[in-house]
């Protein structure tokens, strides 16, 4: 079994690391890009915690030595080298597209809770009442959303959210330049200072797991 | 940037009660796929998570729905009062449950992917 780490651009040497179940990495070049791999001849083992932090680590540590990291998900493994060589020349503009996406940017995650200021006594009120209540609350959370994420994807070269279905005023995640990330730190900074009342946490940065997939399309552009 | 990170070392801002973001992660293993628990004492009220998580999933959605359409007119003034009492019916008796099974929220949450959790 092949497990499959991402792909790279600029990197010098592996990194001093063991991947899943303790194999060596390993680099091949297929179609012009960089591949970073490690063999195992295990099939695919169990999804456990501890794998999916191996494959973190090498990814981030991929990342801290490339000019571009496309990462793949945990459990992207092949049962032989023909069909890793197939499915990444099958895709190589692509992948190449996405590599151009990603590099220099790091990705930054970003959760807001509501501020719990729905209102859950329908006591009383009228079906247009309720109906018209929901609907306020509903506006007001866009727009609040909208203010929150506005200025934040200006600073990101693109972004996506989500949470549409959930209870979070904001989920979303960023691809920010690097040299954006001050920025963006402070934007948040100036956000809780602004909104003492709201429950929020941005991590990173990551490697660019949410924009390694070819679907630039279906992401908001900005800068 | 390095491997191995700390938690606390990915977190680039916070503020308010960090405590409702952590009490989710308890819940981390709800991630994977969710099975019913088929022990006879248990089968009943792992049944009734999975039938109200569906059912709220689907009130969730008409409600939205419904919102949507008021905000394009579309509906009469009957037609929102209407719903807006079954709405709130429906909200009401899914509070009861909830009650009866001893639920949380969290307890009828689901991950819809790229449309985030369901609660």
């Amino acid at each position: 079994m092949i497990h499959l780490y991402g792909l790279v651009q600029g990197l010098d040497d592996l990194p001093d690391l063991r991947g899943v179940d303790g194999a060596a990495l390993e680099r091949r070049r297929i179609a012009g890009l960089d591949v970073v791999v490690s063999r195992s001849t295990r099939e695919l083992g169990e999804v456990t915690h501890d794998a999916i932090l191996v494959h973190a680590n090498v990814v981030e540590e991929l990342m801290s030595r490339s000019r571009a990291v496309l990462p793949a998900q945990f459990g992207r493994a092949f049962t032989s080298e023909e069909q890793l060589t197939e499915a990444v020349q099958t895709k190589a503009t692509a992948l190449e597209r996405g590599l151009t996406r990603v590099r220099g940017c790091v990705e930054l995650g970003l959760r807001v809770l509501e501020r719990g200021s729905r209102t859950d006594e329908s006591t009383g009120l009228s079906g247009s009442d309720y109906m018209r209540t929901r609907l306020a609350e509903a506006t007001e959370r866009d727009r609040f959303s909208q203010e929150l994420h506005g200025p934040l994807a200006a600073l990101s070269r693109t972004s996506t959210r989500f949470g549409g279905a959930s209870g979070d005023l904001l989920q979303a995640v960023y691809l920010v330049p690097e040299e954006q990330i001050e920025a963006f730190r402070e934007h948040m900074n100036r956000i809780e200072g602004a909104h003492p009342e709201l429950t929020m946490v941005c991590t990173g940065p990551w490697p660019p797991y949410t924009f390694a997939d070819d679907r630039e399309e279906s992401h908001e552009r900005s800068a | 940037m390095s491997a191995r990170h700390e938690p606390v070392d990915k977190i680039l801002a916070s503020g308010g009660d960090l405590g409702r973001i952590a009490s989710e992660l308890e819940h981390v293993p709800q991630a994977f796929p969710r099975r019913v628990n088929a022990d006879p004492e248990q089968v009943e009220r792992g049944l009734a998570q999975l039938v109200l998580t569906l059912v709220e999933l689907l009130r969730q959605l008409m409600e939205r729905q419904a919102l949507r359409r008021m905000e394009l007119n579309t509906l009469t003034d009957d037609e929102i009062e209407q719903m807006g009492e079954t709405f709130m019916k429906l909200e009401q008796r899914m509070q009861e449950l909830k009650e009866h099974f001893d639920f949380e929220d969290r307890d009828l949450n689901l991950n819809l992917g790229p449309l985030g959790n369901l609660l």
